[in-house]
């Protein structure tokens, strides 16, 4: 036992007291700092917390793949690195205790960083002076408890399988792979069991929970699932609980890591001599047939090449071929491209099937090559950190170095073969990712396979990494040894992420960052290609630069520091002094360039400057908003596309009309930010001041603009979205699918509270009050309705005449009647009229599309789109014209003679967008799902939910007060809904609902203040949208589906048109209005005005035998849970009643054998009913009629007891 | 051919490893003969460019070794004393792989060289076997082997017998002599053994300085007659000898017998002896360091 502690003792101070360490563990602190600095946990949450404190060190486990990965080969193969292997086991150690002591001093080591890592946690608030609100009491208990519960089984778990690795393969690269192999798995299982911490849109199922709560080798899944409907408060003080799912978890993986010691202890040969991993393994039999060379007579012997330009590349091309066989020769780097391979597959596939909302994707390579493009980064970025190791240190370890570095072979043969070798990689990724993406399109799809996405990825992915790849060796000579040189190229891999820190937040100052660029089969590569192109140029030049540096530096003999290598550098010693002046002035040049292109030309701002411009804005022109501006009522707008160069040149002529009772004597102009060479004239007005920080105009009128007067504003705008830059990109003019809307273009006048800042804090901190839109309350929503009512909204609704132009191969799709078409000095006119006022909301959008058009009950229907993507064109125009037809039967008949669904490129940040007149879908979330399968038809809901927006918004405006969203969501999720159970049926609904139950409960579990009831909802989509679905299929079920459109058609007849004023308070007093019972009326205030969810489970089941039937018993909790501003209150949900369900099979919920709704008693439902076969389950509240804490309590299985 | 002057290296550990060395080195085999941790190996390393001094100079043909590390290692064929190999990786691609950096980018000839060399040192039969998994003695064969690549006109093998069999170093031995017809070998060890068997010139190295430097014959004869011995029981030993310039001492069978180094003979007991090899080295050492006597338990 003595001796076992001693030398456990001995393990921890060889694998701690050293640089690697104190780097490694350095690293570690400085990304919890980085973390807690960056807010991490969630708004509300302190960053202290139980809560936050568990999902740092969760975060923090997977930087321990990386830190355990250097003490294992530290710690098991440093025997055979520095020949001790025979020295150790020749001693009388007995080996349980060897292995025991190797294994405990890495988990000891491991556990030595994450201690730092811990107190930088603990102390990180006094540290980076965090916000005092978010800093709660300092609890050591909070920390032990994560440390126990969470680090140490998931560094025993790590330590044991790559432990396990190093000891069966005897080789550090089969070890790196280790890591990055169980990162994979971990990556795969993430995928496989739809793991809640992936960001997939995607709400998983309660099934899908529990899998990946058990299945997660890190235990992260089964922290996110006992914790995802936590409040803030509860996030605050609780500490995750050993139970459940959770404990489960950590004693299968505990379990797992103790069997796989156990087999490693047994199986491997520990004593027996290092193998070598590749294929010449063996010592295999010589070939007789070879005959024995002769002997070369020594006076014809060869000369060595004396002229070092001959031997350069030859030398290189062999020496790189030989580094090619090396490495790809190993069976772990094969085995690595495997599970890469497995990796890419599954994601890519995955992807696709479980988009939002679990639906499928239609597989294009475009939407492939971007699913994987980020893990392809990933990937490559972390065998780069391990392989940059291995090929530079490669000679030393394997003490080869004196003979290689004796060699006349130039050190650029020794970089560049090395260079290669890892660029080789990289292709070889990529390569694979494509292959894999390739596989999955084909098998999923019948689209033809696009190169160019595919392509892009050597391009967009490959070459930075090959950028990271020349650092990552510069790292290495950097480094005293291969350790720290890991460390050095982990923290330049992180840096790239950096763009939270104030110092590296234009890209230009983080090695190999670049703009993002995203792949749309409408607009290529998009705007970001071009700076793109400029950055990777830029960085190339850095590369190139340090390439040579290390070309120079490279290693050769003993006793040369780094310092004393990169003076001989300096001083031209091994490459001429003109190569690096000529790579520095490189360096030079591109990024004066670069920092013309995106300071001067395309200026780029910073977090903090946008912010001052906010902030300015608000505090200069505030004042505006309680001053009278007169409305624009119609529109005359010339638009010339320029698609070959990303530009749009907008002339308007715009009538402003006072509809005020008082006169008006100056105007405020004000344009969009991002605009070019903008100028405004108005009638009979002269220009008081132009702001051009904020591009306002301010003009006097020369006349005050009496009462119902009118006076004409003329402007004119360039839209330039080309050029290189570092921000500011955007679609709106775009080489295909231009979408360019009014919001874009056109002058507001008055006050722009869109461009205030809305974070609460941000505006405390700022001293800046109330936000504009906050202010509106339901107080003044009465005197706001008469006025409305009398004058019209604000905005008001416009007639537009537009003319507008695009290049020869592509039309252009606007709102209204399309007067004519003409073609000109090459280019193509489209001239569109709207002479019915119609909502402030229009758009034009050019494109090379495909069109089909329908006509449907005197409604033409168009839909415009890519020509690869018709797939769902006619299911797009079918779900169009039953919304149309049903709404128009239920609530008023569409108002125009067209509905144009036109489609946009990917990259929008929504799936679909409703204009009068017209709907636009985004590529990749609209046009190509896939409705074959999936559990919920979501092309059909969005299209639905879109046309409805015609009447919900388009036809019937919310009142801007509190509740407004109400009126344009929640009634259009009930459209959506009904389109749904039209061509689906009732029995797609509850699959539906289970996504918006979800959804609201985590949207309520992360708010921060208290919950906003339907009534008061703003900008909070849990409310508006979720709890909105979810309130309108309750009532429907309790008041009956005509009763309700009954209430709708009221609301439509009622508030139609410009001078309509709907809330979400007249939605409800018309629901109560067909309220037939007392129980209806108050069901429907408690969706409406109150915060009600409950807890509903099945207790317990029993069945029967009773002759030819079977008696049923059950007995259900139900209980309400009202939130209001002092907390929750659980009572008994007495005097209601739940619906209950008897069903006949496990698998398919659709056979009920019974159907009832059962009384509420002392907070129990008691079921007894009579079903004509033996039961599978009950179970309470299949429909989703009301919410529940935890629904996967609702069902309980039934056994049939036969008398 | 090679002139070393006034060399001078101090590792950064404070260690100074050579302290002024200067030597001149001709055709032929030269030994570098001395204790572990004189500086040998350091002064081999420098000879092969692997490290810098910080003073002195290397000259060979006439041309400064750090002038153009590369023409220089052109010329050189370096077998250090302790190597590894990639592990997995057979003695023919090894060497190939060797031959390339080498500079032997011709493939005929390269494969030529490859495989005469490979039959030369008797690795013919094994040449597809993974060098890390040779025997000692075949690994360092294997090592001379790629030493011997491109034809080198200045050889420096470090400690290249350690661990082979006699019947291997007999091998070795032979050669070397063959190839320091042609040019300079430079053979550093610490069995004097080596050395007189091989080497037309020697240079003894103590704790980073020559001691000694010249041709094995001359340095024997200058300890003509002042070498004198005597068998004696092993406490009567320790008792008279410390008095005396003691360079060796063996054991006997049960007897020791000493060496000792005297103008005249330091008692009646002793006798004149024939001086050897060893006599010069542990001369040098004792000149060097004031110890006495070494006792090799033979």
């Amino acid at each position: 036992m003595m001796m076992v502690t001693r030398m456990l003792r001995f393990e921890w101070r060889y694998l701690t007291r050293n640089l690697t360490f104190a780097g490694v563990a350095l690293v570690i602190a400085a990304f919890a700092l980085v973390m807690v600095r960056t807010g991490y946990g969630g708004d509300g949450i302190d960053i202290n917390s139980p809560y936050s404190v568990m999902q740092s060190f969760g975060l923090l486990t997977l930087w321990c793949l990386f830190m355990q990965t250097i003490f294992c080969v530290n710690g098991v193969l440093r025997d055979d690195e520095h020949n001790m292997r025979e020295l150790i086991f020749s001693r009388p150690i007995p080996l349980g205790s060897w292995v025991l002591t190797r294994f405990a001093g890495q988990v000891l080591a491991g556990l030595s960083v994450m201690i730092v890592a811990t107190l930088a946690l603990m102390f990180a608030p006094e540290l980076i002076a965090a916000d005092p609100e978010r800093v709660g009491p300092l609890r050591l208990g909070t920390y032990l408890w994560a440390l126990t519960t969470l680090v140490l089984p998931n560094l025993i778990l790590i330590a044991s399988l790559l432990f396990a690795v190093a000891a069966f393969s005897r080789s550090a690269i089969a070890t790196y792979v280790g890591g990055v192999g169980i990162f994979a798995l971990y990556m795969l299982t993430a995928v496989l069991v739809d793991s809640p911490i992936l960001a997939s849109s995607a709400s998983p199922t309660p099934d899908a929970l529990a899998r990946a709560a058990l299945l997660d080798p890190f235990g992260l899944s089964a922290f996110a699932e006992q914790t995802r409907f936590w409040t803030p408060a509860e996030r605050n003080v609780r500490l995750v609980a050993l139970e459940g799912r959770f404990l489960a978890n950590r004693v299968l993986w505990l379990g797992i890591a103790a069997g796989v010691l156990a087999a490693t202890y047994r199986f491997v040969r520990w004593t027996s001599p290092q193998r070598a991993l590749s294929r010449h393994d063996a010592a295999r039999p010589t070939a007789q047939a070879a005959t024995t060379p002769e002997l070369v007579p020594r006076s014809a012997r060869v000369s060595v090449e004396s002229r070092a330009t001959r031997t350069f590349l030859p030398a290189l091309v062999a020496t790189f071929r030989f580094e090619v066989r090396r490495l790809f020769g190993a069976r772990p780097v094969q085995l690595l491209l495997l599970v890469w391979l497995v990796l890419a597959f599954t994601e890519a596939r995955s992807q696709l099937i479980q988009s939002e909302y679990g639906t499928r994707v239609i597989a294009t390579s475009g939407l492939l090559a971007e699913e994987l493009s980020q893990q392809l980064g990933l990937i490559c970025t972390i065998c780069l950190v391990w392989f940059s190791a291995e090929v530079v240190w490669r000679d030393r370890i394997a003490r080869i170095d004196g003979i290689t570095d004796a060699t006349p072979a130039s050190s650029g043969v020794f970089y560049l073969s090395r260079l290669l070798a890892l660029w080789a990689i990289v292709a070889v990724l990529t390569t694979l990712a494509i292959v894999a993406a390739v596989v999955v399109q084909l098998s999923h799809t019948h689209l033809a396979v696009r190169p160019l996405p595919y392509l892009g990825l050597f391009w967009f992915v490959a070459t930075p990494a090959c950028l990271f790849a020349v650092a990552s060796i510069a790292m290495h000579l950097i480094a005293p040894n291969r350790w720290v040189g890991i460390v050095l190229t982990l923290l330049l891999a992180i840096l790239v992420q950096f763009d939270q820190v104030a110092a590296f937040e234009h890209p230009m100052t983080r090695f190999t960052a670049t703009p993002r660029v995203s792949w749309s089969d409408l607009d290529g590569y998009g705007p970001s290609a071009e700076s793109f192109a400029a950055f990777t140029g830029y960085w190339a030049a850095w590369a190139f630069l340090i390439g040579a540096v290390s070309w120079g530096a490279w290693r050769r003999g003993v006793e040369m520091g780094a310092r004393r290598r990169f003076r001989a550098v300096a001083g031209g010693v091994v490459l001429p002094r003109r190569v690096l002046l000529a790579s520095s002035a490189l360096v030079a040049v591109t990024a004066v360039g670069l920092l013309w292109q995106t300071n001067v030309a395309h200026a780029w701002v910073s977090a903090a400057d946008n912010l001052s411009w906010r902030v300015d804005y608000e505090r200069t022109y505030r004042f505006l908003h309680s001053i009278v501006q007169p409305s624009v009522t119609s529109a005359d707008m010339t638009v010339d596309f320029f698609p070959e160069r990303r530009g749009a040149q907008v002339q308007g002529v715009l009538t402003l009309e006072n509809r005020s009772g008082i006169a008006i004597d100056s105007l405020w102009i004000a344009l969009r930010r991002d605009v070019s060479m903008p100028s405004v004239r108005v009638d009979g007005a002269t220009l008081v001041r132009r702001d051009t920080r904020f591009n306002v105009w301010q003009f006097a009128l020369q006349r005050p603009l009496a009462p119902q007067a009118k006076t004409t504003l003329r402007y004119s705008v360039a839209l330039e979205r080309g050029g290189i830059r570092a921000d500011g990109f955007d679609r709106d003019a775009a080489s295909d699918g231009s979408y360019l809307t009014m919001v874009d273009m056109m002058p507001t006048l008055g006050y722009r509270p869109a461009q205030e800042v809305r974070d609460l804090k941000v505006r405390a901190a700022q001293n800046l009050g109330t936000a504009t839109d906050d202010l509106m309350s339901l107080a003044v929503a009465d005197s706001m309705a008469a006025q409305v009512r009398r004058v019209g909204q604000s905005p008001a609704w416009l007639t537009l005449h537009a003319t507008i132009s695009t290049s020869a191969d592509q039309a252009v799709i606007g709102p209204g009647v399309l007067v004519r078409r003409w073609t000109g000095t090459g280019r193509r006119y489209f001239e569109y009229r709207v002479d019915a006022p119609m909502t402030p909301a229009f758009a034009f959008v050019s494109g090379r599309y495909a069109s089909k058009t329908v006509v449907r009950n005197g409604v033409t229907i168009e839909m415009w789109y890519h020509p690869d993507h018709g797939k769902n064109v006619e299911r797009i125009l079918q779900v169009s014209s039953t919304t149309l037809a049903m709404l128009g039967a239920q609530l008023t008949p569409y108002r125009l003679p067209v509905l144009r669904v036109v489609e946009i490129p990917a990259g929008w940040g929504f799936g679909g967008y409703a204009l009068p007149g017209m709907l636009v879908l985004t590529e990749n979330r609209g046009v190509l799902m896939d409705e074959r399968a999936g559990n919920v038809d979501l092309l059909t809901r969005r299209v639905a939910h879109e046309v409805s927006h015609q009447w919900w918004g388009h036809t019937v405006s919310a009142l801007p007060v509190p509740g407004g969203s109400t009126i344009t969501e929640t009634l259009a999720k009930h459209s959506e809904r009904l389109v749904i159970e039209a061509l689906h049926g009732a029995s797609a609904v509850p699959k539906m609902l289970a996504f918006e139950h979800d959804a609201y409960l985590a949207g309520r579990a992360r708010a921060v203040s208290l919950e906003p009831t339907l009534l008061e909802s703003r900008d909070d989509d849990y409310i508006y949208y979720r709890k909105g679905a979810l309130a309108m299929h309750a009532l429907t079920d309790a008041l009956g589906a005509s009763a309700v459109t009954r209430a709708l058609a009221t609301l439509v007849a009622r508030e139609v048109g410009p001078n309509g004023a709907a809330t979400a308070r007249e939605v409800r007093d018309l629901l109560r209005v067909e309220a037939r019972t007392a129980a209806d009326s108050s069901l429907v205030d408690e969706w409406f005005g109150q915060r009600v969810i409950y807890e509903l489970s099945a207790d317990s089941a029993s069945a029967q035998q009773r002759g030819d039937s079977v008696d049923v018993q059950g007995v259900f909790t139900v209980r309400r849970v009202t939130t209001d501003s002092r907390g929750e209150t659980v009572t008994a949900a007495d005097g209601t009643t739940v619906e209950v369900v008897v069903l006949g099979s496990a698998r398919d919920d659709t056979e009920v054998l019974w159907r009832g709704r059962l009384p509420v008693v002392r907070g129990r439902a008691t079921l007894a009913a009579t079903v004509a076969r033996a039961p599978a389950s009950v179970e309470i509240d299949p429909r989703f009629l009301r919410i529940d804490r935890e629904r996967s309590n609702n069902r309980l299985s039934v056994q049939l007891v036969r008398r | 051919m090679l002139e070393v002057t006034g060399l001078s290296l101090r590792y950064s550990n404070g260690v100074q490893a050579l302290n002024g060395v200067s030597l001149s080195v001709g055709r032929g085999l030269f030994g570098l003969l001395g204790p572990n941790g004189a500086g040998k190996s350091t002064l081999m390393r420098t000879l092969a460019t692997l490290q810098q001094p910080d003073a002195g100079t290397i000259t060979f043909g006439g041309e400064s070794i750090f002038a153009d590390p590369t023409a220089h290692r052109r010329r050189l064929g370096y077998l250090p004393q302790d190597f590894g190999v990639y592990p997995g990786v057979s003695a023919l691609d090894l060497l190939d792989h060797l031959a390339v950096l080498k500079g032997l980018t011709d493939r005929p000839t390269r494969t030529a060289q490859v495989e005469s060399l490979l039959a030369q040192v008797n690795l013919w039969e094994h040449r597809k076997r993974a060098v890390s998994g040779f025997s000692g003695g075949m690994r360092q064969r294997f090592g001379i082997a790629q030493a011997l690549l491109g034809d080198p006109k200045l050889v420096i093998v470090d400690e290249p017998t350690a661990g082979l069999d006699p019947a291997e170093r007999s091998r070795f031995y032979n050669m070397l002599s063959e190839i320091g017809e042609e040019v300079v070998v430079i053979l550093s060890t610490h069995i004097v053994e080596d050395v007189r068997q091989l080497c037309s010139q020697m240079a003894i190295v103590v704790g980073g300085r020559v001691v000694q430097h010249g041709a094995p014959d001359v340095l024997v004869a200058a300890l003509d007659r002042r070498i004198w011995t005597m068998t004696m029981p092993r406490h009567q030993a320790r008792m008279d000898v410390p008095t005396l310039d003691v360079l060796s001492t063996q054991l006997h069978a049960g007897m020791t017998r000493v060496r000792v180094r005297a103008d005249r003979a330091p008692s009646a007991a002793f006798a004149l002896a024939t001086p050897e090899l060893d006599d010069v080295y542990f001369a040098a050492l004792s000149d060097r360091s004031g110890t006495a006597a070494v006792v090799n338990g033979r």
